[in-house]
């Protein structure tokens, strides 16, 4: 099953573009892209979440981005690498305004709710606001709402940034899990945490790229 | 020869001093045209203006032993303490505060430093005093000097203990002030000025708040709630904005709506209203449409992730107008309450809501002249409104 295809994508600078008719499919599992700094990786990222604009087609679930972008999203679950938010809003208030946002009824009535909390260990700062958190706990809390949501496309980018060694653990064990039923999209700096994830590793060499490279299954 | 930093940035003072400029220049370059408009405005009321507060306040200095002067001096006091609250962040820069007070800084320096940076930001104040000691009644010099004193020290007092949250030595200054007001006695006078040097000498440091930035750490017990939607996110992050937000216009914006009102009730002619309304709805529009820039700064920053949510545009764009914008269509509503005909008050609402859509379509395309667009725009089109109603005779 392909969740993300991405076809003849031109994206970046004009004269200059990182990514050339740039062409891929993600069929359901983890994938992990891979590649030295500024070769694209966050680029291409941001351009599947839909904060970039660009030249080609993106399909997630069947619906292009672009041109279809609610229904695009709704399969659609994204952590940015900056996690940086409205610094008012509370973790607990987070996590409702996405999935209000997804119309996916209330968080905490979600049955995994409890348990992911205690996974990520945030129950103590569901009343926090986002001021009041360290890096890593804003990181669990966009991780946290993510995997709540179940999407079927999972975007993140450098989630593994700021988190403790057990939260780490923790993320590593839910992708296996997530990967039978979803797409995770994700890139790492790690060389320790991308051994332990099982997936598809793709490298991205020297830009405009045309397409993917699979370095180790 | 080797670069060396300035000494103006290297002292606190310096860094306070800078920072406090620069706020000031942008503030003055954000609100220009609204400081043009209220200077227009109050000129042909210069002699309300004498008797309304020059008057009273220069009884302060007077020979006049009454409650004028001690309502007067408690007055300004007062607007002087909320004046400083509006420019606490001209005291020192938020985000830097943890880092400021982790500095082997003395307290004297620091109290130098805000009572500057306040005398600074106070200068408006500081003159319209100044004119009220010139203008007022003969009284001998020493009484006139120790009643200034007393009074520029009280003032800097309770503006200090707004910044440094010292209720208990506020009250201590507007005490002596109301006192210095009412009683002119050479004995009395060199006491308060003593109360309030030793207010200021006795005054806690600064009170950061748990983030660092005190209105984050003072807004986040005020509002519990598990739901939040778009329209709710904007409008929190417009209420706790540096400048004010909402809180910034509404003594203006009443104000205006209660004129708006007075002129509605006693004027007999429906095109007389209609005019009156509109102009209320423009003005409450462009004034509210302010923190426009706020919002949409504020989703350009969370862009990354707030574009990645299933939320139409559309959705988005109403959701904000409603955020910016309520205020002014609660009081265009209410204004309109007072119209005579129903027919007239549907019609200002009208072209308030659309005025509404207009200053956020102009904040988002044309940012650097949105202000000056928005006013003509709203002008254009209560000019062409007028007409229509004009040439068909509805009203």
């Amino acid at each position: 099953m392909i969740v993300l295809a991405i076809e003849k994508l031109t994206l970046g600078y004009q004269k200059d573009p990182l990514f050339n008719q740039f062409s891929h499919a993600f069929t359901l599992g983890c994938h992990i892209i891979q590649g030295g700094n500024g070769v694209g990786k966050s680029t291409l990222l941001s351009a599947v979440s839909g904060s970039l604009p660009y030249k080609g087609r993106i399909l997630v679930n069947g619906h292009e981005l672009s041109e279809n972008g609610v229904a695009a999203r709704r399969s659609l679950g994204f952590v940015p690498d900056s996690t940086e938010f409205y610094p008012f809003v509370t973790g607990r208030q987070f996590a409702e305004f996405v999935f209000r946002a997804h119309k996916c009824g209330l968080a905490a009535n979600q049955p995994r709710y409890e348990e992911l909390i205690d996974r990520f260990n945030i129950r103590k700062y569901l009343n926090y606001s986002f001021s009041q958190m360290s890096l890593g706990t804003r990181k669990k809390f966009f991780i946290f709402t993510a995997m709540l949501l179940q999407p079927l496309l999972l975007v993140m980018d450098e989630p593994f940034n700021g988190l403790d060694d057990a939260a780490s653990k923790e993320l590593i064990e839910l992708f296996d899990e997530y990967s039978r039923r979803s797409t995770i999209l994700l890139t790492c700096h790690q060389p320790a945490i991308v051994e332990c994830i099982k997936g598809i590793r793709w490298t991205l060499e020297e830009a405009p790229h045309a397409a993917l490279t699979a370095s180790q299954s | 020869m080797p670069n060396r930093p300035s000494r103006s940035t290297v002292t606190p003072l310096g860094l306070a001093l800078r920072y406090c400029g620069t706020e000031v220049r942008q503030r003055v370059a954000r609100y220009k045209q609204l400081i043009l408009i209220g200077l227009l405005l109050l000129l042909p009321g210069v002699g309300e203006f004498n008797q309304l507060i020059l008057y009273p306040l220069s009884t302060v200095f007077g020979q006049l032993e009454g409650l004028i002067g001690a309502w007067a001096a408690a007055a300004f006091v007062g607007v002087a303490m909320l004046w400083a609250g509006l420019h606490r962040d001209a005291i020192a820069y938020p985000p830097a505060a943890g880092l400021l007070a982790s500095l082997p800084i003395s307290r004297q320096a620091l109290l130098a430093r805000d009572l500057l940076v306040l005398a600074l930001v106070s200068l408006p104040l500081l003159i319209l005093l100044g004119v009220a000691l010139v203008v007022s009644q003969p009284l001998g010099i020493v009484h006139k000097v120790l009643v200034l004193l007393t009074l520029l020290l009280a003032t800097a007092t309770a503006q200090l203990a707004v910044i440094r949250k010292a209720v208990i030595w506020g009250a201590v200054a507007i005490v002596s002030a109301v006192i210095a007001g009412r009683i002119h006695r050479a004995d009395i006078l060199p006491i308060m000025v003593l109360a309030n040097l030793l207010a200021l000498w006795k005054m806690p440091g600064h009170v950061l708040g748990k983030t660092g930035d005190y209105r984050q750490a003072r807004f986040i017990t005020g509002f519990r709630r598990d739901a939040i939607s778009w329209t709710e996110l904007h409008w929190r992050s417009i209420y706790q904005s540096a400048h004010g937000g909402y809180r910034l216009c509404l003594v203006l914006t009443l104000s205006l709506t209660a004129l708006a009102v007075t002129l509605c009730r006693i004027t007999d002619k429906p095109m007389h209203e209609l005019g009156v309304l509109l102009a209320h709805g423009a003005l409450m529009s462009g004034l509210y449409g302010l923190s426009f820039p706020t919002a949409l700064s504020n989703q350009a920053t969370y862009r990354a992730f707030l574009t990645s949510l299933p939320t139409r545009r559309f959705r988005r764009m109403v959701d904000m107008v409603v955020a910016v914008e309520f205020p002014a269509m609660l009081l265009g509503l209410g204004a309109s309450c007072f119209a005579s005909q129903w027919q007239i008050a549907a019609l200002a609402l009208f072209v308030t809501a659309l005025l509404c859509c207009i200053q956020y379509l102009t904040y988002q395309r044309l940012p650097r002249h949105a202000v000056v667009i928005g006013l003509a725009t709203a002008i254009i089109i209560i000019v062409l409104v007028l007409n229509i109603a004009l040439f068909t005779g509805v009203f």
